[in-house]
């Protein structure tokens, strides 16, 4: 018998990860794939990935979208649920940890601090106008210290001074790091310097006035970063979890909520099949004229027939489309 | 030909409209509003004023300069107090100079002063507006009157509902009447959460005899009287059981805001914790970021209730309200 299983995508900045779940809730297909400023083609890749794995021997019941480009790439696969990144990864952190009270996610172009409470989420908050604490920083220095992302955790572990860096800008925390190597710090303790600026800068400005409570979990790309990890037990003197799955934590919320919806509702999902990659799909943007907004309008068209629009402030194109 | 007075859609413009309107009616001239704001006047607002100010003054400025080669005259008067001991933010006292320094070639303008808390009356201020369109004093008297009439008959404050509605749920939303009303640069904020099947109250809504109790227990009068408003009604609104979330929205910039939030936010965590959100906006036109607050803000509210419930453990029920 075929197994039954559900799909979620989280498409976010910097990248789109594609998990497959089965009834109960376990990851049976994950995939981590760089977006690289094309957030279509990657959900393309990855959905192929999927079929080509375990396409043969499942049936695809649901679909779930999350992250940044949710609702394009909810149109595109056909997606039953599409929900925010919040919701998504409350529910899947607390599908493995169902006491968890904090968690922290740190993803490419925002970082997310979720505050729970008997399974249910009571406060959240997201970075606002600053990205000096988030993935793209660090992704940044890395570049300038002319270290690959991936080493950059280790690095951190071997330092044997401590550095203290100005975190609380990206522009700044370059000159104080520059300032830094020229007093003679080794690499190493200027990266554990970095990773712990942005943990501070992440600590002061989310979770500013709000009381962190163990079990702390965290995920989202920048986990795999064991410096950071070490920098928040640092922080906030008490260990904390990072579950397997941590990259595509946000994937396997999606793909739990399209699973409890379809279980709720008993509806049939509106995949589009895993030939989809098949038909033309085509987004493309245009300047209304209806009035001096000039709204930029998303207008999503499948086979030469326009299937979706949005962007309008007043509904005028997003209600031209039926169904 | 009659004499146009252009009055911009900003700011203060929310709350005493129809005063001004049917005063300028009643001395013979014609109003003319500024059109809601749109792209062009935000982006005309943000080139033309001072880098320090807040979005809705920046605003302001654009629809100063919308206004400012259809009409004879402009209104932008220099409101600097309209209750005892109570002031408005500086922006707010200081508007025409600051349109005056930044706009060029404006019409005249009509700028008087009204301070009621050194006057202790407003008829004067009024009367002295009048006196630039009419020389008539009798005339601008009874203009004054009826004006006054209108603002009576305005201050009907609406009848909260108080009862725990279970089947939807009840948010309060609290901020300056303007960044409530302008739904361009709210990005439609309340019509957004109207839409998924939320109620919405606002802080306009709350009259001062029911802040008042609340108000009088804060350690230290609060004497900025949009900062009064926003604290009494988010006080109040705390107190109500049928309330299930409020959301304070704020712009970038704001002097009353950075005082009243925090104050707001440590009360409501002694008072009573329901969730809060803040909103802070700024020039930013795209709505991604926004609508992920928004949503997931009330996906929190809808899961309280759900969880309360004993309905599911998670996620669950988020989609059968």
């Amino acid at each position: 018998m075929m197994e039954e299983i559900y799909i979620g995508i989280d498409v976010g900045s910097v990248s789109t990860n594609i998990v497959a779940i089965n009834e109960t809730k376990e990851v049976v297909f994950s995939q981590y794939i760089r977006t690289g400023g094309q957030p279509l083609e990657s959900v393309k890749y990855g959905i192929k990935q999927l079929e080509q794995a375990i396409g043969d021997k499942m049936v695809v019941k649901g679909v779930g979208t999350t992250g940044s480009g949710r609702q394009l790439s909810g149109i595109l696969v056909g997606a039953d649920v599409i929900k925010n990144e919040i919701t998504a990864h409350a529910t899947a952190t607390l599908s493995t940890v169902p006491d968890v009270c904090t968690i922290f996610e740190i993803g490419g172009q925002d970082s997310k601090l979720i505050l729970l409470k008997d399974q249910i989420v009571i406060d959240f908050a997201m970075n606002t106008v600053c990205a000096a604490g988030t993935g793209s920083f660090l992704d940044h220095q890395a570049e300038r210290l002319g270290i690959p992302i991936e080493k950059f955790g280790e690095m951190a572990l071997q330092a044997k001074k401590d550095v203290r860096i100005a975190g609380r800008c990206t522009v700044f925390a370059e000159s104080d790091m520059i300032a830094k190597q020229q007093f003679g710090f080794s690499k190493a303790d200027i990266i554990k310097g970095l990773c712990e600026a942005l943990v501070r800068n992440f600590i002061n400005n989310l979770g500013r006035g709000k009381k962190l409570e163990p079990p702390f979990v965290f995920q989202g790309g920048v986990a795999a970063n064991r410096g950071i990890k070490a920098a928040f037990e640092k922080e906030i003197g008490h260990p904390i979890i990072i579950l397997p799955h941590f990259n595509v934590m946000g994937a396997i919320g999606a793909a739990i909520l399209a699973l409890e919806y379809i279980m709720d509702t008993g509806k049939t999902t509106k995949f589009r099949g895993f030939n989809m990659m098949e038909h033309n799909f085509s987004p493309s943007t245009f300047n209304c004229t209806g009035c001096s907004n000039c709204c930029e309008i998303i207008q999503v068209e499948l086979d030469d027939k326009v299937i979706a629009m949005w962007g309008d402030r007043c509904g005028k194109w997003t209600n031209s489309i039926s169904s | 030909m009659t004499v146009r007075v252009g009055i911009p859609k900003g700011l203060l413009f929310y709350e005493y409209e129809s005063f001004w309107r049917v005063f300028f009616e009643s001395l013979g001239v014609e109003v003319i509003f500024s059109p809601d704001t749109n792209k062009d006047i935000m982006k005309n607002g943000l080139k033309l004023c001072e880098e320090e100010a807040c979005l809705p003054v920046k605003i302001f400025h654009g629809h100063v300069l919308e206004l400012a080669d259809k009409v004879d005259m402009l209104f932008i008067p220099r409101i600097r107090s309209l209750h005892y001991r109570e002031y408005y933010c500086p922006m707010i006292c200081g508007l025409p100079e600051m349109v005056k320094n930044s706009v060029s070639l404006l019409p005249s303008v009509i700028d008087d002063t009204i301070d009621y808390y050194k006057h202790r009356y407003y008829k004067g201020g009024v009367v002295r507006m009048g006196l630039k369109i009419s020389s008539d004093q009798s005339k601008i008297k009874k203009a004054y009157c009826k004006a006054c009439k209108g603002l009576q008959n305005k201050n009907d404050y609406q009848k909260i509902p108080t009862d725990k509605n279970e089947k939807s749920y009840t948010i309060a939303i609290i901020g300056h009447t303007y960044n409530l009303t302008d739904h361009y640069m709210n990005m439609n904020l309340i019509k957004k959460i109207k839409g998924e099947g939320f109620q919405v109250l606002t802080s306009c809504m709350v009259s001062c005899g029911k802040t008042q109790p609340y108000l009088s227990k804060v350690p230290k009068r609060i004497f900025w009287s949009c900062g009064r408003e926003i604290l009494g009604a988010g006080l109040y609104y705390m107190h109500q059981q049928n309330i299930d979330g409020i959301i304070y929205v704020s712009c970038f910039g704001c002097g009353v805001d950075s005082l009243i939030e925090p104050y707001l936010s440590q009360q409501l965590k002694k008072v009573r914790p329901i969730p809060y959100l803040v909103i802070s906006l700024d020039e930013h036109t795209g709505e991604a970021g926004l609508n992920t607050r928004l949503e997931a803000f009330l996906d929190m509210i809808r899961w309280r209730r759900s969880c309360a419930n004993h309905i599911s453990s998670y996620g669950g029920n988020l989609y059968s309200c």
